[in-house]
């Protein structure tokens, strides 16, 4: 009888490759929901990411409308019709805080996707292929770290027009270098390791190399990294808006809190300045405690083997 | 008396999968010098008995029975006594130097500390610092380094030479027993051949006690005058180095050391001979005689009955229910 | 004509610009289904020369034919990794811990896309490895299993593509003792009934002596001693073979001649005959006696074929020759 009669196989690669992938998210999941605070964190981005999706469902732009907003009270304190009052325009503060959520979440999130996608790019191809590539890389990453942030950030938003992506723009032009060390720094050391040898002893190209071993080592750090991007994204669009770079035609939280401004505080309308600022703190602090108890879950795990 | 004895010891480690007993019930005597090897595989425990002598064993380990140094227990010591008799009484060369030297001192600054350490306190400080450079000098050319070596750092030195340090470390405060935990893996023959001629050199000259740790049997054969075979946390077989290397009782042993075939016997020409399955893991033990899984002549009997020790000859026990009688 | 597997031919391998000649000037041949233990102290340059032997280092000189192709670079070295395969040192380092066994195994056929059923290629490497049943394997991952256990997905993975020379480093250096026999005895059977050649590079020559058909022994990037097994380990002509051999625990009959000094560092390379240094023929004063002390000391011994297929790089044994 043939040895392949006696050990039939009765799973096809795929099914081995998707078993494990299950396997491995239960595992991690498990983990996950172990660590109380993460799972907190979790719910409370959960509303937010709702609270945005639900918006435009709950009112429009044009309860922003001078037309409609005319007869309202103006710095109205909280009452039964305006659940956080209103502001010096009449405006329902409930509703500016609901669709600010949309504007900060979608500024973090783009900008990050940017910020990750420049980063890992350029830190994959600098760790990879080394020589004068990872030389020349290195030191555009380094030119663009060394630039100061905020200055670049305020020239590039008064030289460009001024709108959402730009804002999208500016985080991700200048935030990718910390990404793009970290990730060429982990290529580097998975470069060396003993596996990747042998899988050009057993004839591996570069793109079996980068496909099969490089980049599942590379890719939990960079889930990571990009769950703790997204909070610095988003305060950082806060601080342009709130500086006034921000897209004047769109309700972010720092917009609002450029709009009601010191106003709001020295007169004590603190359902003006409240509401967004503990939302920027919940959802900054929420994506922060994912990303420390990701990192925990994932990174351990292949220390350990 | 004797210079260390090991009486029923037990050491369990807790982790967190449970209790794993890596020591289960060994006894062990030394007179002075004697020179007594224990040899055994991944996960026998002795690796583990080096470190219970001297008391270290991470926290929470559970140790039972009795380690006596000089007739002394060295866990009811007091930890004054505990830190006085460390180096002095017992010390112990390590395996892999290059993790237990720190790589940023220099390796006469590490000799001088365990002199230091153990130095009389009326000693004026500035004396008592120079006479401890000058034994550190001694002991390096004792081990065969130029004592001017001694500013350099362990990565400046090769393995051979780092290992040397680590013997003259454990010489430092004329201990009476050295126990040597895998001293030679790792190195290349030739220079495993000279830290061996060392050891005995060492040994006979300071009449030294030595415990000898390796998983490979050859070398002791050649270093120890006694031996001791451990499996799953147990002495399987103990008895002279040479009857035991060359006439294995146990199934375990045997298959040891025909793993190490000696060049131009022609039953091994050819023949690699191994056993199947793995060592076994000390949290999952077999039940009954633990080899028995390994075994080619097990009985019905090894899978329910743990064999102790039994008398072969004088000197000489094993314990397999195939051979001598109970002890 | 013998079949010949291999054949190098004045190799070189250097590094470090030049300086540090690893592998200097060696050649050797292997046939079909023969297996030759390359032994040598760490710095002889024995795992460089295997790594050269599949293209994992550039040669500095001279040339490697396998199986009558030239090993180049580039294109040519995806075919040549179909017929020549690899054991790394570390079993537990050469598996990627996010892979499973499965995919292990299967990465090599995947990458030269050879032709079948690809789970039961895998299921049969891992079975003739002595895996059985392969499929409780399959889902595993390296962690799960023992360092014997991770040897043999290793060398299925090896096999599987049917190599006609597998390269050995150090194949059981980091396994338990008692199981060192069976991964040497499952290396002897692939030999039985593949008929794959393999270079076994090692330190022990007790492993040697348990499955290899000739023998080569390298100092410092040079091969001084090279024959049938029997030949060379029980009666060794090369001062540093004899005092390898003697110093070897195992063995029985010769007189321990340990030599004095550390293994020699290939970035410096002495004059004349590279082992003068510590050739206890010159440090008892018998080769100044015997009047080829200056030569040991001034001209580099070449390998010359003696009578026979044992050779050896050595002037005293010319000298007892002439």
């Amino acid at each position: 009888m043939s040895l392949a009669a006696e050990h039939p196989v009765h799973d096809s690669p795929r099914s081995i490759r998707w078993a494990r992938r299950r396997a491995s998210a239960a595992d991690a999941w498990g983990r996950f929901r172990r660590d109380r605070m993460a799972l907190l964190a979790f719910a409370v981005l959960a509303a937010f990411v709702l609270m945005a999706f639900l918006a435009p469902f709950v009112s429009d732009r044009a309860d922003f409308s001078a037309i409609n907003t005319g007869d309202n009270p103006t710095n109205h304190p909280p009452d039964g019709q305006f659940l956080l009052g209103t502001d010096s325009l009449g405006r329902s503060m409930a509703l500016q805080v609901l669709w600010g959520a949309r504007v900060s979440l979608f500024v973090g999130f783009a900008a990050t996707v940017l910020m990750i996608g420049i980063g890992v790019a350029v830190g994959l191809a600098a760790g990879f292929f080394g020589g004068w590539t990872d030389a020349l890389l290195m030191r555009i990453t380094d030119w663009f770290m060394v630039i100061p942030f905020l200055p670049l950030a305020i020239v590039l938003a008064t030289i460009l027009e001024r709108s959402l992506t730009t804002i999208v723009m500016v985080i991700g032009v200048t935030s990718w270098p910390s990404t793009a060390r970290l990730v060429r720094s982990q290529v580097l050391s998975i470069r060396e390791r003993l596996y990747v040898d042998r899988a050009r002893a057993l004839g591996a190209g570069r793109l079996h190399i980068v496909g099969r071993h490089i980049l599942p080592n590379v890719t939990p750090l960079i889930l990571a990294n990009t769950t703790l991007a997204v909070p610095i994204a988003i305060l950082t669009e806060t601080t342009l808006s709130f500086l006034g770079l921000g897209d004047p035609t769109q309700v972010s939280w720092g917009g609002i809190l450029e709009s009601v401004g010191t106003t709001a505080v020295k007169a004590g309308y603190w359902w003006q300045y409240l509401p967004p600022g503990i939302g920027i703190v919940m959802v900054v602090l929420a994506f922060t405690v994912i990303g420390r108890a990701l990192e925990a879950v994932l990174d351990p795990r292949l220390r350990e083997r | 008396m004797s210079v260390l004895e090991l009486r029923n010891l037990h050491v369990t480690y807790r982790t967190e999968g449970g209790l794993v007993p890596a020591v289960r019930g060994v006894n062990l005597v030394l007179e002075e010098g004697d020179t007594v090897g224990l040899a055994g595989e991944s996960g026998c425990g002795k690796s583990t008995i080096a470190a219970a002598v001297l008391r270290l064993l991470p926290r929470g380990t559970e140790v039972t029975g009795a380690v006596l140094l000089d007739g002394e227990d060295v866990y009811s010591m007091k930890p004054g006594r505990l830190r006085a008799v460390r180096w002095t009484g017992a010390a112990i060369v390590f395996q892999g130097a290059l993790h237990s030297l720190n790589p940023v001192r220099r390796v006469g600054q590490q000799i001088e500390e365990a002199i230091v350490l153990h130095s009389s306190q009326a000693a004026h400080s500035a004396h008592s610092a120079r006479s401890a450079r000058a034994r550190v000098g001694e002991l390096l050319e004792r081990v065969g380094i130029p004592a001017a070596n001694a500013d350099r750092y362990p990565h400046q030195m090769s393995g051979g030479q780092r290992q040397r340090v680590l013997i003259a470390l454990a010489l430092a405060c004329d201990p009476k027993v050295l126990i040597a935990d895998e001293p030679t893996t790792a190195l290349d023959v030739m220079v495993q051949a000279q830290v061996l001629a060392l050891l005995e050199e060492l040994q006979r000259e300071h009449g030294l006690s030595l415990l000898f740790i390796t998983h490979d049997l050859s070398v002791l054969t050649h270093t120890c005058q006694r031996l001791a075979v451990m499996y799953a946390g147990r002495i399987v077989e103990e008895g002279s180095s040479s009857e035991v290397f060359t006439h294995p009782q146990h199934p375990y042993s045997r298959a040891l050391t025909a793993a190490f075939p000696t060049i131009g016997d022609l039953a091994s020409r050819m023949n690699p001979r191994g056993l199947a399955g793995d060592p076994p893991d000390p949290s999952a033990l077999p039940a009954g005689c633990s080899f028995h899984p390994r075994c080619a002549v097990a009985t019905p009997e090894c899978t329910t009955v743990d064999i102790a020790l039994r008398q072969v000859a004088v000197g000489r026990r094993a314990a397999c229910v195939h051979v001598g009688v109970p002890a | 004509m013998t079949d010949t597997v291999v054949s190098l031919v004045n190799v070189r391998v250097q590094f470090g610009g030049g300086r540090v000649h690893a592998v200097d000037t060696v050649s050797l041949e292997v046939g079909r289904g023969e297996v030759v233990a390359l032994v040598g102290e760490s710095g002889c340059g024995k795992t460089t020369l295997i790594r050269s032997i599949i293209g994992l280092e550039p040669l500095a000189h001279g040339s490697i034919t396998v199986e009558g192709r030239p090993v180049g670079r580039g294109r040519g070295l995806r075919a040549l990794r179909r017929r020549v395969q690899m054991i790394f040192q570390d079993p537990s380092g050469s598996l990627n811990p996010r892979h499973s066994i499965y995919e292990a195994v299967a990465e090599g056929l995947r990458i030269h896309k050879v032709k079948g059923h690809e789970p039961t290629l895998v299921a049969e490497a891992l079975a003739a490895a002595g895996l059985r049943p392969a499929e409780r394997y399959l889902r595993r991952f390296p962690h799960e299993l023992s360092g014997g256990q991770r040897q043999r997905v290793l060398i299925a993975a090896a096999m599987a593509l049917q190599p006609a020379l597998l390269l050995a480093d150090e194949p059981v250096a980091s396994l338990d003792a008692s199981i060192r026999g069976e991964i040497l005895a499952l290396m002897r059977s692939y030999v039985d009934t593949h008929g794959v050649s393999i270079i076994a590079v090692t330190h022990d020559l007790g492993l040697a002596w348990n499955i290899a058909d000739r023998v080569a022994v390298m100092y410092l990037g040079r091969i001084v001693e090279v024959g049938p097994a029997e030949d060379v380990l029980r009666a060794p002509k090369h001062p540093y073979t004899q005092a390898l051999l003697s110093v070897v625990p195992e063995i029985e009959g010769m007189e321990q001649q340990i030599l004095t000094g550390e293994t020699p560092d290939p970035s410096r390379v002495p004059s004349g005959c590279r082992f003068h240094p510590r050739c206890p023929l010159l440090a008892s004063g018998e080769a100044d006696r015997l009047g080829f002390g200056d030569r040991c000391r001034g001209v580099d011994p070449e390998l010359e074929p003696e009578v026979g297929a044992h050779q050896v790089a050595c002037h005293a044994v010319y000298a007892a020759l002439a």
